[in-house]
């Protein structure tokens, strides 16, 4: 119990110090996943999701050009963890939210916050995330982010993250279950053009 | 075994886990009313290789090594050196298998550092539809939920390839297990969080009764 309280405390101090840093940093990503399922003759087949093939389903979807849209990193979107959106290019609207990727969720304690290593300076953090979708309330996956952040009172933002993703996609349409395996990258900073 | 024995014998592997056995206790009922028969729940040596990383004393980032043995630690420390392996067990129970330490001469039990289940989907009972299978039945890829013997809650997951080969009968003469999983551990032993994460291979061949 006292082990829960000083972790407890540990994870408020963590997630506060980190807040107050990185706050709505939101990064331009690439995103590519190889996504497995049974084809129509019973074999395993492939088919990829990337950056232009997230862009141009939310374009169609919003009705404009996938060309006024990017796919970001929020992190710590979310007070339960970071995001995966696309964003309009002019003023940074959220056009949608792709994934959510949460903090574990502990038994009986408290939240998962505190579940990263990161150094003493707070400019490295490497966290489990688990990966939610918009098919299933529960979690369909998890992601393991690596990130380099700028130091506290950094006068330019120099940000690096990486991330690994494992997850699963429910029938849709004429599409079985499918399992994917996929990558994050960004480092550049989504600013907004107006 | 009934849901209650085998709720015992749980406990009897979670000796500091309530909440694990408290978790798996509805999981089980499930188990016992579907009246799933008793599965082959083979156990197949497995070899685990990966890396994790902490934060050391002075808070830097520190990289360690996985293997066999760093798992056997988990759930029994030092047990690499007193005759435990490490092995895979298919179908270890109705909700999936099990990475399990166990006596290499009696193959009994020593304890279970992960449980590998199938995802629970709101609604929809279990996640046992969450598979990509292939017709012939020679291939079989699935998402699994790490539980740890720390927390009843799932602390990762795995990616899970599973591979058979039949003789002229059609009896499975050959398992091949491939899978890349991530996890973390909580503090313990005056250690921080770690996060890892590697692959584990299982290459199996099965002696049909007639060889």
């Amino acid at each position: 119990m006292r082990t829960a309280s000083l972790l407890f405390l540990a994870s408020l101090l963590l997630t506060a110090s980190t807040i107050g840093v990185h706050a709505q940093a939101r990064l331009k990503i690439a995103f590519s996943a190889v996504c497995e399922f049974t084809n129509s003759s019973g074999k395993i087949s492939r088919r990829t999701i990337n950056t232009r093939s997230i862009l141009n389903d939310a374009a169609g979807r919003a009705g404009v050009s996938a060309k006024t849209l990017s796919l970001v990193y929020h992190i710590q979107g979310d007070p339960r963890g970071d995001l995966i959106q696309v964003v309009n290019n002019s003023d940074g609207s959220v056009v949608e939210t792709v994934f959510m990727l949460f903090y574990p969720t502990l038994n009986g304690q408290f939240d998962g916050g505190f579940v990263a290593v990161t150094n003493a300076a707070n400019t490295y953090v490497e966290r489990p995330l688990f990966v939610f979708g918009h098919q299933s309330s529960h979690s369909v996956g998890t992601a393991l982010i690596r990130a380099t952040l700028p130091p506290e009172g950094a006068r330019k933002a120099r940000y690096r993250i990486r991330g690994d993703l494992q997850y699963f996609m429910l029938p849709q349409g004429s599409t079985g279950v499918a399992l994917c395996r996929g990558k994050i990258t960004g480092a550049k900073v989504f600013v907004p053009s107006d | 075994m009934t849901a209650g024995k085998t709720l015992l014998a749980l406990q009897a592997l979670f000796p500091c886990n309530r909440d694990m056995t408290r978790f798996l206790a509805p999981a089980l009922g499930l188990a016992v009313l579907a009246s799933i028969p008793a599965a082959a729940q083979q156990q197949l040596p497995v070899k685990v290789r990966g890396s994790g990383t902490t934060t050391d004393a002075s808070g830097d980032v520190v990289r360690f090594g996985l293997n066999n043995d760093t798992i056997i630690d988990l759930c029994a420390p030092g047990g690499s050196t007193n005759g435990f392996e490490l092995v895979y067990e298919l179908d270890s129970d109705a909700n999936g298998d099990a990475l399990k330490v166990v006596d290499a001469e009696s193959g009994a039990t020593v304890c279970v550092p992960f449980l590998l289940y199938v995802p629970t989907i709101n609604a929809v009972f279990d996640g046992h539809h969450v598979v990509v299978n292939s017709a012939d039945g020679k291939q079989s890829k699935r998402l699994y939920y790490l539980f740890s013997n720390q927390v009843g809650t799932s602390v990762g997951t795995a990616l899970v390839d599973k591979r058979f080969s039949f003789d002229r009968n059609g009896n499975t003469n050959r398992v091949s297990i491939t899978a890349e999983f991530r996890f973390f551990r909580l503090p313990e032993n005056g250690e921080g969080v770690k996060v890892c994460s590697g692959r584990l291979s299982v290459d199996h061949r099965i002696k049909s009764p007639a060889q």
